[in-house]
């Protein structure tokens, strides 16, 4: 007396040397995949060259950022009397601007209507109140 | 239940660390299991060959999709089932459908080894046991091959366990009706 599962495997033991073929090709495949995994030193020694080159540029504009570093001295060394002051710098664009218009033939009142809005001082204002 | 896995010690953990030894011996283990599984259900030789590797290779391309090492067995034939269904849908489409149950499924709590076949029937079994629709081939094979309880092949063959528990029980009961038959 037999079991069924005695009589199947009876049945199917002449497959036995090819399902070993099978077997042996399956499990060389399985060493494929722990190859392809990529580590973290994997990744790091693909990009080795593409950091290499990184670093070389990296270097290279600090070499030059340290060669042209002596600029904001030279802007600290400009001494402040050499700075002129606001009213002068008023004037020159005054004169620029009357240049402007004599170029384009721009009528000279209208130029002086356009002049650059002052507010006057608070004690000229209280004056015009008083007068109205 | 316990699965197979849990039972037999089977080095799943160590496959899954990509071990080739480990993978080895589950292959071996389960190599002819799968193949008369298969076999006795698309009835080729080559085409069974061919799922087994395809088994093969995708077990050991998704071991990370396995929930639960003790499950290995019940997996593996998993996707042999899968395998085997894909071809089921190109060739025998209308024998799916031919299969057709009476009643409510019965409690069915016996061993795979309760049926006993004397050698003079041993040829009657196997013609038997292929005239039977697929549906019922498939769970009773696993039920005789693997000893998977009714969960696992609930699992395997993605139906419930009392869809199960039914096809069992009447593809087992047509057998013995069968075999009682002659002298």
């Amino acid at each position: 007396m037999k079991t069924p599962r005695d009589i199947l495997f009876e049945k199917h033991r002449s497959a036995q040397p090819k399902l070993d073929a099978i077997r042996r090709a399956a499990v060389a495949g399985t060493n494929e995949p722990a190859r392809s995994r990529i580590t973290l030193h994997d990744f790091l020694r693909s990009l080795r060259w593409h950091l290499v080159g990184m670093s070389a540029i990296w270097l290279l504009v600090l070499i030059l950022h340290a060669d042209t570093g002596q600029a904001p001295q030279m802007v600290a060394a400009i001494p402040s009397t050499r700075i002129p002051s606001p009213q002068v710098m008023l004037a020159s664009v005054r004169e620029h601007r009357r240049v402007l218009a004599e170029m384009t033939d721009s009528h000279p009142g209208d130029g002086e209507r356009r002049e650059l809005f002052l507010p006057k001082p608070r004690s000229e204002w209280r004056r015009e109140f008083s007068i109205a | 239940m316990l699965g197979v896995a849990e039972i037999e010690q089977l080095p799943v953990l160590q496959a899954r660390a990509g071990d080739a030894a480990a993978w080895d011996a589950l292959f071996r283990r389960f190599q002819l299991p799968l193949y008369v599984y298969v076999f006795e259900l698309v009835r080729d030789e080559q085409t069974s060959l061919d799922i087994v590797q395809e088994v093969f290779i995708n077990a050991a391309r998704h071991i990370g999709s396995l929930r639960d090492d003790a499950k290995f067995g019940s997996w593996l034939f998993g996707i042999a089932h899968q395998k085997c269904a894909q071809r089921w849908r190109k060739q025998a489409r209308e024998e799916m459908l031919r299969e057709e149950f009476a009643g409510e499924p019965v409690q069915f709590e016996s061993a795979p080894d309760d049926l006993l076949i004397r050698e003079e029937q041993e040829a009657e079994f196997m013609r038997l046991l292929n005239e039977l629709p697929a549906p019922q081939r498939s769970v009773l094979l696993l039920h005789f091959v693997e000893d998977f309880s009714l969960e696992e092949i609930a699992g395997i063959t993605g139906v419930s366990i009392g869809t199960v528990k039914s096809r069992l029980h009447y593809a087992k009961k047509s057998l013995r009706k069968l075999l009682e038959k002659k002298p």
